[in-house]
């Protein structure tokens, strides 16, 4: 008998110098290997920004919507076409709550049947870990990236010709704006390998620690010593401003 | 160590906890790595006192309500060599100015990233700004919309040179109308002498300034109304005889 990935997970968050949790996050079927292989495996990072705590409203929110459109995904169809449904869903709904004053990047994957198939929108961080590399599988949506592709498009090499550059970090989608959301995600779906980790994660993590420093983190069997580690050094850097962090960690072997 | 999901799919460990700590999104519960001390994650005030900086809400003043500002560093955590932040002089604080603009024109309003960057201000919550992280650069002048698909809308002008056009590397970007040049014109405003100019820059469409086709540079004079593409615009100068900006080319 053919043998099955296990995965081990974990999470952190913390509100970092802010007055508010408005990161979101939630696993489906992390404990339950008999779930896991018949239903999958789903691990989802929401990050809110809004004012009066819209963020939080509208994280939580995307969250709910996600894990439920979960538990109906049709196992025999595209799994990661679904999932984009399902974020373009919860867009709606939070553009009805919030009309355009609160949103949320996501970050979610589906871990079923050996393969992984992610979505992101916004800035929120997707990394895989395999073989000593850090891989960022998702885009993010800023501004300076979009930037990059409309000069390669145009083939023109500098994307940053005018004096005053807007700010490369502004969001360019997120969920719940008033147009449809442009959902980043993978057709094909990633096979996951023995000692791959996966990290679904804010940017108080994804802009906080380096690749060094996740390899670091990562230097343990166990997800949740991972996770001890990266707070921890999310803490001692101390740094001013810092976000809402929160992180899921999934360590996949045989 | 007993690993534990809540309803909301988070993972806790129930022996040290009775329920789970991230549930109310972690509002007050602080978690705690076997061993090293707790922390408030509340810090206080960088800048040493209750200045509300600009976005917050009502109430919420920066440093007020924490407890003991402990530190935590497990004696086994590396340092990876980053440069610890300076922090910031208490005259800077609060002295920082938002424009609202939005970034990507004519769309839903953008968010703003408080990406943590050392040595950067301590600025709280996200809210819907636009922020020149170089500085910010003097307006000289507006042109406002008042014909076509984005009527209603003003459009900045800086000093020196401004590129109007329908290409997104303009400095007046202007979406929405097709028949605007990729690069339709020049607006540019000259320190030394106080003065606007407007220069026309393509050949495949004609411009007009109050009704006259114009082919050449040409003076703009307060409430000028320009035509290009199918839209119409009203220039208004902020600069001029009542008032103008020194040391501009100083940001």
């Amino acid at each position: 008998m053919k043998q099955l990935l296990s995965y081990n997970v974990a999470n952190l968050q913390g509100k970092g110098s802010r007055e508010y949790q408005e990161d979101s996050f939630g696993f489906v079927n992390a404990l339950d290997v008999t779930e896991i292989r018949i239903n999958g495996l789903f691990a989802a990072v929401a990050d809110g920004m809004g004012g009066m705590q819209g963020g939080r409203e509208a994280s939580i929110l995307v969250m709910k919507t996600l894990m439920a459109d979960f538990e109906n995904m049709d196992r025999k169809a595209h799994l990661g076409l679904q999932l984009a449904q399902s974020i373009l869903h919860a867009g709606d709904l939070v553009y009805q709550m919030l009309r355009g004053a609160g949103g949320s990047t996501i970050v979610a994957g589906i871990f079923y049947n050996e393969m992984l198939y992610f979505a992101s929108v916004g800035d929120s961080t997707i990394w895989l870990v395999r073989d000593g590399e850090v891989i960022h599988l998702n885009e993010p949506h800023n501004m300076k990236l979009q930037r990059y592709h409309e000069s390669f498009s145009a083939g023109i090499m500098d994307p940053f010709p005018g004096r005053r550059d807007l700010q490369s970090y502004a969001l360019t989608q997120h969920v719940g704006m008033r147009e449809e959301a442009k959902v980043d995600m993978n057709y094909r779906p990633l096979r996951l390998e023995n000692k791959d980790v996966l990290i679904f994660c804010s940017d108080g993590v994804g802009e906080v620690l380096t690749e060094e420093e996740v390899l670091y983190c990562l230097d343990s069997p166990l997800a949740s010593d991972a996770c001890a580690r990266m707070e921890s050094l999310i803490r001692q850097k101390d740094l001013p401003g810092q976000d809402n962090y929160t992180a899921l960690v999934i360590k996949c072997s045989y | 160590m007993a690993i534990t999901k809540c309803g909301n799919g988070h993972i806790y460990d129930s022996d040290i906890y009775s329920s789970c700590p991230y549930c109310n999104n972690g509002a007050n519960v602080e978690i705690d790595f076997g061993g090293t001390e707790t922390v408030n994650s509340e810090r206080e005030s960088a800048f040493g006192g209750t200045n509300p900086v600009p976005g917050d809400t009502v109430g919420d003043v920066l440093g007020a309500g924490s407890g003991n500002p402990g530190s935590t560093v497990p004696a086994s955590a590396p340092s990876f060599g980053r440069t610890v932040p300076a922090e910031q002089s208490s005259g800077e604080a609060g002295g920082t100015v938002y424009r609202k603009e939005d970034i990507r024109q004519g769309g839903s309003p953008q968010f703003e990233r408080n990406t943590p960057m050392p040595n950067g201000s301590n600025i709280g919550k996200t809210v819907v700004v636009n922020m020149n992280m170089q500085g910010i650069v003097p307006v000289v002048g507006w042109i406002v919309c008042i014909d076509g698909k984005m009527r209603g809308k003003s459009y900045n002008l800086y000093s020196k040179q401004n590129i109007v056009g329908r290409d997104i590397h303009s400095d007046v970007f202007i979406e929405g109308d097709d028949t605007l040049s990729g690069h339709q014109a020049n607006i540019s405003y000259d320190e030394r002498h106080n003065t606007f100019t407007l220069v026309p820059k393509t050949e495949t469409n004609t411009m007009y300034l109050n009704d006259e086709a114009i082919y050449e540079s040409a003076r703009l004079k307060d409430f000028d109304i320009i035509e290009m593409g199918s839209s119409k615009f009203v220039f208004v100068p902020f600069c001029g005889e009542r008032f103008t900006w020194k040391n501009i080319g100083k940001v």
